[in-house]
C-alpha cells in the first residue's frame, strides 16, 4: 500500500507550518496563546475568578495591589487522525486512498516529532493512543495494511466518544466518505469543533456519476438494503443533486466552525491533496 | 324551449356494447408479441453501491405519487403499451351502444299545417294560431320552417331563433289542402341526416302518402320526428263542390254538424245581389244548389251561417268573355268531315279556301287535302312568316304531301305505306286525352325531325301525329287522313279537333278561369291575390280563396274540398299522433372515445419517458 517513494515525495511538505508552538521539543515556533507555563509575559490586576496561585505576592508587597502573572502557554500539539473504516469505504479503492492520506499526515507529524494517532471508526471507534516516533508510525501502517472494513457509519457517536479522549486543543484530521445522516455528521463536527479541524471527504468518481442505466437492483454496501429501480438520466441528475446537497451541507458546517473541508475524488493525485490541505489557511 | 334543450341522459345503463366490425378485434393479437417481448426482457442486474441512502431518499419522495400504484404496476411502460394496443384494437372494431336519449334539437325543422282546416276556430283563436304558439316552443339554434300546403312551402331555412320567431309571427294559414308527407321529406332534406322534425297539424285531411308511413321512414334514418296534434271537434257547413256546365252551375253544400241547420244562400253577380234562398240541411247531409245563366263577370255565392270554418262559406265563379276564333282550311274539297268537325267547335268561324292566300289573319290554318299544284307559294314562305309570328298550322296527310314536302313539317315524309294498323298514342296530352284514333289503312312512312314531339305512331313507328315550335307558333303534322282511316267515324273525332284547336289557339276554357286552391299557375310580373299584391317570377301557388289577377286574367279560386271542410274529425288518437318527449334509442359510437384514450396514453408514455430524461 505504502512504499518508501511515497514518503520521499512527502518530504517535500512541512505540516508544522500550520502550528505556532514554543515547546522545546516542538521546535522554535511560539504559541499564540497564553496560559500555564514558565515564561512570564506580563501582569494584570487580579479579578475574582482568577487562579489564586497565580498572584504575584512579591509585587503585592511592593504595591499593595493584587496582580497576577501572565505566562505564555506551553504548546505540545497532538494530531488526531480519524479514518473511516465502515463498509462503504470498501467501494473501489476508497479506503486505500483514505488510508494513504492518513499515513501521509502521520508521517508529516512524525517528521516534526509530534504525537499522532490514527483511530478508525465505523459504527464504533477503535482509539489509538497518540504517540510520537517512527515506531509508532510503523505500527500504524501495519494496522492499516490489514484493515477490517465493516459496519455502518455512526459518525456522530464515534466522534463524541473520541472527543472525550482529547485532553488539550489538538489538530484533528477526519477522513471519511461521510455516508451517514447529515444530523449525525453535523453533531460530530460540532462536538470536535474546539480543535483545529481538517475534514476530508473521499469519494469515488463512479459513485458520484452513478454509472448505471435502466432497470437495476441496487444493494447498499453498509446496510445491505436492496432497491429495484430504473436509472434514467433524470434519476441520475436527481441523485447527483442529493449528493451535492449533502456535501455542501457538510462544507457549510465546517465553514461555520472555521474548519477546513476538502472533497476529493480517488482519482485526484494524492500529493495534490496534501499540497492543498497544507496550504489552506486554518 | 325547455323540452328542446340538448339534454342527453343515459336512461338505460343496461344496454350492451356491440361491435360493428368484429374482425377489428383481431388487432388484439398484436398484444402477444408485446407480452413475449416483455417476458424475454433480461432481469435487472445487481449492483453494489455505498450511497444507496440517496437513492432511497429519491425513491421515498416518488413513493408519495406511486406507492399504491407501484404495488400493482411493476412495469408502467408495459402496462401503457398494452393498454394502447387494446384501446386501438377496440377502436378498430367500432364498438357502439344503444342509449336512450332525449332528442336533441340543435337543428330543427318545424312543419306547420297551412291547410284550410287550420283556419278553424274550434280552438281559440284558431287552430293555426295555436300551432304557431306551440311551434315557438320548438325553436332551436338552427330552425327551418315549412308551411305544409298541398305542396310544401319553405318559409325559413336554417335561420336563427330570432329569425324563426319573427317568421312565425308573420305567416298566415292558407286555403289549400295539405301534404304532410312531402313537407316531412323536404324537412329531412334540409336537415341532411341529423336533427329534429316537429309537425304541427290537425291531421284532418292529407294528400299524398300517409304521414305515419313517412314518419316511420324518416325516423328510421336517424331523424327525430314528433307529431303535435292541434284542434278539437269543429262545427261546419260549407260549399264542398262546384260543377261548371254549359251555362249551368251546380254547388254542393254540406252540413257537418250533428243537428239540422237552415242556412241562407246569397248570390251576387258583379256586386249586385241576384238570388237569395234558404235551404235546410240535415245533419251530415249534402244538398245541391244550381244557378243558370248567371251572366258574364264575377259571381259570388255565399252561405250565411255561424260555424268554425269561414273559408268554405263562399265561392267565386268567373264567367269570362269569349272571343270568336277564325279557322282557315286550305283544301281541294269544299266540304269534308274535317270542316264539319271544326265547324262544330263553339265560338269558331271556319273558312275553306282552295289555295293559300298571300298572308294569314287566322287563329289557326289547316292544310287539308291538297295536291301538288294547290299552293301558290310552294316554298311555304307565307306559312313560315305566319307561324314564326305566332300562327298555328296543322298539316294533314294527303296524297301529294310527300311530293310537296313542306319544310315546316316536323317529320321527314317517305313513301305511302299500305300495311295499315292501329294508331298507337304515345303521349297523352291536352289534345290526345280520351281520344281513340282507331286504325289506318294507309299512311306516310315518316321519320321525326330533331326537336319535334311525336304524339302518335303507326305500327312501324312512323310518326302519325307530331308537332314542334317554330318562332312563336306551332306546327302539327296530322298523318291520319280521313280517307285513309276510320277515325272520322269515331265519336272522338270532333272532340280531338276541339281539343287540338283549344290547345293550339290557347283558347281558355271557363274551367281555366275557375280553379281550386292549390293550383300552380305560371305568371310573371304583378299578381293581385285576394289579400295582397305580389310580383311573380314563374310559378305561383294559388292558395287563397277569392279572385286572383294574373297578367290581366282574372281567376276565381275556391277551396271546394269535402274532406278539407270536415273539421269534425278529432285528431288521430293513436300513439303515432301523440306528442311526447319520450327518449329514443340512439346508436352511440364509442370508437372516437377509445381512440382518444389511446392517444392520451401514447402522450402519457411520451411524458413518462421525458420525465425519466430518456427523450
Amino acid at each position: 500500500m505504502i512504499d518508501t517513494e511515497f514518503f520521499h515525495q512527502l518530504d517535500r511538505f512541512s505540516f508544522m507550518i500550520r502550528k505556532r508552538v514554543s515547546n522545546v521539543y516542538a521546535g522554535s515556533r511560539r504559541s499564540i496563546r497564553q496560559g500555564k507555563g514558565i515564561e512570564v509575559v506580563g501582569y494584570r490586576e487580579y479579578m475574582p475568578g482568577d487562579d489564586f496561585k497565580s498572584i504575584d505576592w512579591r509585587l503585592y508587597g511592593r504595591t499593595e495591589k493584587l496582580y497576577i502573572r501572565k505566562f505564555e502557554e506551553e504548546k505540545n500539539v497532538t494530531t488526531h487522525i480519524l479514518l473511516d473504516t465502515s463498509k462503504s469505504m470498501e467501494y473501489k479503492n476508497k479506503f486505500d486512498y483514505a488510508a494513504r492520506l492518513a499515513v501521509g499526515f502521520a508521517y508529516l507529524v512524525t517528521k516534526e516529532n509530534e504525537k499522532f494517532s490514527i483511530s478508525t471508526f465505523s459504527d464504533k471507534i477503535d482509539i489509538m493512543q497518540p504517540r510520537r516516533g517512527r515506531g509508532h508510525l510503523s505500527y500504524a501502517i501495519d494496522t492499516l495494511n490489514n484493515p477490517t472494513l465493516k459496519g455502518i457509519t455512526k459518525f456522530g457517536e464515534c466522534i463524541e466518544q473520541y472527543n472525550q479522549t482529547i485532553k488539550s486543543r489538538s489538530l484533528v484530521v477526519i477522513i471519511s466518505d461521510f455516508l451517514d445522516s447529515l444530523e449525525s455528521i453535523k453533531s460530530g463536527i460540532y462536538r470536535i469543533a474546539h480543535n483545529d479541524l481538517i475534514v476530508i471527504h473521499v469519494y469515488d468518481k463512479t459513485e458520484y456519476d452513478l454509472n448505471f442505466e435502466g432497470e437495476i437492483k441496487l444493494h447498499d454496501l453498509e446496510t445491505k438494503n436492496v432497491i429495484k429501480t430504473y436509472i434514467s438520466p433524470k434519476f441520475k441528475s436527481e441523485y447527483k443533486e442529493k449528493l451535492n446537497k449533502h456535501i455542501e451541507a457538510i462544507r457549510e458546517t465546517c465553514n461555520h466552525i472555521g474548519a477546513n473541508f476538502f472533497s476529493v475524488s480517488t482519482d485526484t493525485p494524492i500529493f495534490d491533496v496534501f499540497f492543498e490541505v497544507i496550504n489552506a489557511k486554518v | 324551449m325547455q323540452k328542446c334543450k340538448s339534454e342527453i341522459r343515459n336512461l338505460n345503463a343496461g344496454d350492451k356494447m356491440v361491435f360493428e366490425n368484429l374482425y377489428g378485434l383481431l388487432a388484439l393479437l398484436s398484444i402477444i408479441p408485446l407480452i413475449i417481448a416483455y417476458l424475454l426482457k433480461p432481469k435487472p442486474r445487481d449492483a453494489y453501491i455505498p450511497s444507496l441512502m440517496f437513492i432511497m431518499s429519491i425513491e421515498g419522495e416518488m413513493a408519495k405519487y406511486k406507492s399504491t400504484l407501484k404495488k400493482f404496476v411493476k412495469e408502467p411502460l408495459f402496462l401503457i403499451q398494452l393498454l394502447v394496443l387494446i384501446f386501438f384494437s377496440f377502436a378498430i372494431a367500432s364498438p357502439f351502444i344503444n342509449l336512450m336519449e332525449y332528442v336533441h334539437s340543435d337543428n330543427t325543422v318545424i312543419i306547420i299545417d297551412g291547410s284550410a282546416s287550420m283556419q278553424s276556430t274550434d280552438v281559440k283563436p284558431s287552430r293555426f294560431s295555436v300551432a304557431i304558439d306551440k311551434a315557438k316552443d320548438f325553436i332551436s339554434k338552427k330552425t327551418s320552417i315549412i308551411l305544409a300546403e298541398n305542396v310544401p312551402v319553405e318559409v325559413l331555412r336554417e335561420g336563427s331563433s330570432k329569425d324563426a320567431e319573427s317568421i312565425l309571427d308573420t305567416i298566415r294559414p292558407k286555403a289549400t289542402t295539405t301534404n304532410i308527407g312531402d313537407a316531412i321529406l323536404l324537412g329531412k332534406e334540409i336537415l341532411g341526416g341529423k336533427g329534429r322534425i316537429v309537425v304541427l297539424s290537425d291531421f284532418a285531411n292529407n294528400e299524398g302518402t300517409d304521414p305515419i308511413i313517412i314518419k316511420k321512414m324518416v325516423a328510421a334514418s336517424g331523424i327525430f320526428i314528433d307529431f303535435v296534434p292541434i284542434g278539437g271537434k269543429g262545427d261546419n257547413i260549407g260549399i264542398t263542390s262546384i260543377n261548371i256546365g254549359n251555362e249551368k252551375y251546380g254547388f254542393t253544400i254540406r252540413n257537418y254538424m250533428p243537428t239540422t241547420k237552415t242556412i241562407k244562400i246569397i248570390v251576387t253577380t258583379n256586386g249586385k245581389k241576384t238570388t237569395e234562398k234558404e235551404i235546410t240541411l240535415r245533419p251530415q247531409y249534402s244538398d245541391f244548389f244550381a244557378l243558370q245563366n248567371i251572366g258574364k263577370g264575377i259571381t259570388e255565392v255565399s252561405i250565411e251561417d255561424e260555424d268554425d270554418l269561414e273559408v268554405d262559406n263562399k265561392v267565386f265563379i268567373n264567367v269570362p268573355e269569349v272571343k270568336t276564333r277564325n279557322i282557315l282550311i286550305i283544301s281541294e274539297n269544299k266540304t269534308s268531315p274535317l270542316k264539319v268537325a271544326v265547324s262544330a267547335i263553339p265560338n269558331t268561324k271556319v273558312k275553306v279556301l282552295r289555295t293559300d292566300p298571300p298572308e294569314f289573319k287566322n287563329a289557326m290554318v289547316i292544310l287539308g287535302n291538297i295536291k301538288k299544284d294547290t299552293l301558290v307559294t310552294p316554298d311555304f314562305s307565307n306559312f313560315k312568316n305566319y307561324v314564326e309570328s305566332g300562327g298555328n298550322l296543322v298539316i294533314m296527310a294527303s296524297e301529294d304531301l310527300n311530293l310537296i314536302s313542306p319544310p315546316l313539317l316536323p317529320v321527314e315524309l317517305g313513301d305511302i305505306s299500305t300495311s295499315g294498323g292501329t294508331v298507337k298514342t304515345e303521349i297523352i296530352n291536352e289534345f290526345t286525352k280520351d281520344i281513340n284514333f282507331g286504325t289506318v289503312t294507309k299512311y306516310f312512312k315518316a321519320k321525326e325531325k330533331k326537336g319535334s314531339v311525336v304524339v302518335a305512331r303507326a305500327a312501324d313507328n312512323s310518326p302519325l301525329i307530331a308537332y314542334w315550335s317554330i318562332g312563336k307558333g306551332k306546327v302539327v303534322y296530322f298523318g291520319i287522313n280521313y280517307q285513309w282511316s276510320d277515325f272520322m267515324y269515331n265519336p272522338s273525332y270532333p272532340i280531338f279537333w276541339l281539343q287540338l284547336t283549344d290547345w293550339m289557339t290557347g283558347f281558355s276554357n271557363i274551367r281555366e278561369f275557375n280553379v281550386k286552391t292549390g293550383t300552380i299557375s305560371l305568371s310573371y310580373g304583378k299578381v293581385k291575390t285576394p289579400s295582397t299584391t305580389i310580383y311573380a317570377n314563374g310559378n305561383i301557388l294559388l292558395d287563397e280563396v277569392g279572385m286572383y289577377e294574373l297578367q290581366n286574367k282574372k281567376i276565381a279560386v275556391n277551396l271546394v274540398n269535402e274532406k278539407e271542410s270536415d273539421i269534425s274529425a278529432v285528431p288521430q288518437n293513436s300513439s303515432d299522433y301523440k306528442f311526447a318527449t319520450l327518449p329514443l334509442k340512439v346508436k352511440k359510437d364509442l370508437w372516437q372515445y377509445l381512440l382518444l384514450i389511446a392517444m392520451g396514453l401514447v402522450s402519457y408514455e411520451l411524458f413518462y419517458l421525458k420525465s425519466r430524461g430518456e427523450l
